[in-house]
This record gives structure tokens, C-alpha cells and sequence, in this order.
């Protein structure tokens, strides 16, 4: 083994060290940080996208109480996966606040920002109850519960402001 | 001990309450981080000067405002004057509810002094040399500030009045809304344009009517939405500074208040500032 190579798998070795010291110490690995992505397309996607229906099926008459339903069944299905996305450390301050605004109070009060993200799938299993009657008054009624209990709790402590 | 003035006499404390709720006062003078008793202050503020701290406004005679006149507290609002003669920062939003109605200032004192007194004293601010010398701030006041309550626009209607002074003088959007110079004077030519370095560092967006770069294309229900309960156009919904905003002031206005807010927002002047990154790469989550 020539000193190039020696040094080389020493460089090698020690980088698995670094890297293992560094998982031990629990920051945010390269798949980790792919959660920021998935999140966000989670949210964007999925989220404000089947909001978007309810909210122009009141506001606009469009669509039918069946699409309110399915898009209340889509967020149902999705409120259990927003929590499993905020791996510790794909937060601030550990992450670029350009990258994310999920403050590190998500990770301080764990409890709570799980609680904030199932309430969301809660209003939305009523919102779809209430979507198989029809009635548009409740069902205006159940949205406005929903942003109140189902985003504005966890976006008003646990998001941060956005910056440029 | 001298008997209470007329005016004071006449002060509404109910309707002060709605005043404190629409003057969004809670949100900075309480340390909601902390835990803090409400309206005692201690609320860290950061912006480019240093950070500062929201004194106490509950009736705590030691530590609190439970000492002042009527007329300690209409200076204060109105000239941005303590009671000992000394200038506040303009951290204190007094340019704006300097606009404030005397009889509105009353009503808000009348309802202050019904809370409970907090003995809690107040945090002395951490500011940058030379912003920490508050004769300073008599400088700046030359160059920024004009004291003085709404005159109402008789060519506009009462509703377009109304929206004028909630925004301007109760709701003090601007603090946050309109860009600053260096010096931390608001550009009076870009009200409103919105600024990409707001207080906390936060992207705050241009709500003046332009089609491209504010909320030209919002409808009426779009605003009254998101200052009802946050809910905004793409269904997103607002966290942060504006979060604490639609919970503690206009998510508490009456629907008629609002109203006036969005026919005064729409009647403005579109201003084309870009403050806010483009939708493809939403940094929400």
C-alpha cells in the first residue's frame, strides 16, 4: 500500500467516523432533509389543494357536496402523515430558514405540534360527515372549524416567518 | 385626591375593550413566549436597531401605567411622550395611533385600568450604539413624525373613513407593511408596498392593490378571510407574526370593521414592489 492510498483510507475511515459521530449526535442526515421536500408537496399538494375544492365550492359554487367529501377524505388520509415528515433537526435554526419556516418549537413541544396535526384529519372526518348531506350552510359552517382547529393551531405556534 | 375629569367620567370601558383587540396591543405588550401575564409586557421585539421590550401597560402603580393622568396617556399616544418628558422608541407605534380620536384613547385607558394590576417591572431594551440614546429620538420625530388625530376625507363615505382609521391609527398595519429607510422612518411613498426585511427578518407582503405584486386579483371575500381567521387565497393559512395578528385583532373586529378595511385597501394607489419569492418555490413548510 503506497502512502497515497494509506492516507486515503485514512481520510476514508475517518470520514465514517465523522459521519457516524454526527448521526450518534442526532443531526439531520441528507435522506432527513429530503422530509423538507416531502412535506411541502405534502402540504402544497395535497393539503391546501383539497382545501382549495372546499373553499371554491362555497365561495364560487363550484363542484359538488361529493367532491367536498372526497377532498375531506383526502385530507382525513393525509393529517397522519404530517407529523412523520418533521424529522428533528430539518428544522430552524438547525436548517437555512430560507429552506423551511417548522420552528424548532415543533421538536420542544413535540406533544403538542402531533396533537395540532391530527386535529386537522378530526375537523376533516366531520367536514366529510357533514358533506354527505349536502348542506351547504354546514358545510361553510365546518370549513371555517377546520381552519381554526385544523391549520391556524399549528401554523400560528409552530410556523415561522417567511424569509426571502 | 382630585375628582376624575369629565372626559374621564364619560370613558367607555366596554368599548375600550374592543380598542385593545383592534389596536392589536395585546400581542406585543404580553410575553406570550414566556408565559407572561397578560398586558405586563416583556415581549421581545427584534429589529435592525437592537431588540426591545414591551413595558408593562397593566394598572400596576409601581411597575405598571396605574399612575398615570388621562392626560400622561393621551401624550403618550398621541406624542409619543412619556410621563417624565422622555421620548419613546418608535418601536411604540404611537406614529401611528397618534391618528387616535381623544375619546377612543379615553375609552382604551377606562378599560386598561379595570384589569388586574401586575407587578412586573419592566425590561430596559438591548439596542446597537448610537440607537440606544433616546435623546436621539427627538431627532428622529423631527424627521418622521407628525402628531395628530384622523380628519376625516369628507369627499370619501364613512365607510372608506372608518377603514382609513383602522388601518392607520388603530390596526397600525404600516409598522409592519410599509418598507423603511435606514434610519427606520417609514417610505411614505410606498404605504402599505410591503417590505422583504420585517420585524423577526420576516418577508411581510405588499397589500396594495397591484394585480402583480399585491393582492390586485384578491376578491372582497379573499381579505375579509384572512383577517377573520388567517385563511388565505391558495388555502393556505398564516402562521407566524400575522398568525398572532388575526388572533388577537382583526379575527376580534366587528364584520362591518372589516368591511371598511378591505374598501380602504382596495382604494389605494397600486404600488408594483416585489417582496415576496416567486409561488414555484414555496419555503411554507
Amino acid at each position: 500500500m503506497n502512502t497515497t492510498t494509506k492516507l486515503l483510507a485514512a481520510g476514508v475511515a475517518a470520514g465514517f467516523l465523522a459521519v457516524g459521530f454526527v448521526a450518534a449526535g442526532g443531526v439531520a442526515t441528507a435522506a432527513d432533509m429530503a422530509a423538507i421536500d416531502k412535506r411541502k408537496d405534502l402540504m402544497k399538494n395535497v393539503v391546501s389543494k383539497n382545501l382549495g375544492v372546499v373553499k371554491n365550492f362555497i365561495e364560487k359554487g363550484q363542484g359538488s357536496a361529493a367532491d367536498v367529501k372526497n377532498a375531506a377524505d383526502a385530507l382525513v388520509a393525509a393529517a397522519p402523515k404530517i407529523a412523520p415528515l418533521f424529522v428533528k433537526g430539518t428544522g430552524r435554526p438547525d436548517v437555512d430558514p430560507k429552506k423551511t419556516r417548522a420552528e424548532a418549537k415543533i421538536w420542544q413541544d413535540w406533544a403538542g405540534f402531533e396533537k395540532a396535526a391530527k386535529a386537522m384529519g378530526d375537523e376533516a372526518a366531520k367536514l366529510s360527515k357533514i358533506a354527505a348531506s349536502g348542506d351547504k350552510e354546514a358545510i361553510t359552517k365546518q370549513f371555517a372549524a377546520l381552519g381554526k382547529n385544523g391549520c391556524g393551531t399549528c401554523h400560528k405556534p409552530f410556523r415561522g416567518e417567511e424569509v426571502k | 385626591m382630585a375628582p376624575p375629569s369629565a372626559s374621564a367620567a364619560a370613558a367607555d370601558a366596554a368599548r375600550g375593550a374592543y380598542l385593545l383587540a383592534a389596536g392589536g396591543c395585546v400581542a406585543c405588550h404580553t410575553d406570550k413566549k414566556g408565559k407572561g401575564p397578560a398586558l405586563a409586557g416583556g415581549r421581545a421585539l427584534k429589529t435592525p436597531f437592537g431588540v426591545f421590550f414591551s413595558p408593562n401597560i397593566t394598572p400596576d402603580k409601581a411597575t405598571g401605567i396605574g399612575g398615570w393622568s388621562d392626560a400622561d396617556f393621551v401624550r403618550a399616544l398621541r406624542e409619543g411622550v412619556r410621563p417624565d418628558g422622555g421620548h419613546y422608541f418608535p418601536s411604540f407605534p404611537y406614529p401611528s395611533y397618534t391618528a387616535m380620536s381623544d375619546d377612543d384613547m379615553l375609552d382604551l385607558k377606562a378599560h386598561l385600568f379595570t384589569l388586574p394590576p401586575v407587578a412586573q417591572p419592566n425590561k430596559p431594551h438591548d439596542l446597537s450604539p448610537p440607537f440606544a440614546w433616546r435623546p436621539l429620538v427627538w431627532f428622529w420625530k423631527t424627521l418622521y413624525f407628525t402628531p395628530g388625530a384622523y380628519r376625516p376625507d369628507p369627499a370619501k363615505g364613512d365607510q372608506w373613513n372608518r377603514g382609513a382609521y383602522v388601518v392607520r391609527a388603530l390596526g397600525h398595519c404600516g409598522e409592519c407593511h410599509t418598507p423603511r429607510d435606514a434610519l427606520g422612518g417609514r417610505k411614505p411613498d410606498m404605504e402599505l408596498a410591503g417590505t422583504a426585511t420585517g420585524p423577526e427578518g420576516g418577508v411581510i407582503p405588499n397589500i396594495t392593490p397591484d394585480v402583480d405584486t399585491g393582492i390586485g386579483r384578491w376578491t372582497d371575500t379573499d381579505i375579509l378571510n384572512v383577517l377573520e381567521s388567517g385563511l388565505l387565497p391558495d388555502a393556505d393559512y398564516v402562521g407566524g407574526q400575522m398568525g398572532e395578528v388575526v388572533d388577537d385583532a382583526t379575527g376580534k373586529l366587528t364584520d362591518a370593521d372589516r368591511r371598511a378595511i378591505v374598501a380602504y385597501l382596495k382604494s389605494l394607489k397600486p404600488i408594483d414592489h416585489q417582496v415576496r419569492r416567486k409561488k414555484s418555490t414555496p419555503s411554507a413548510y
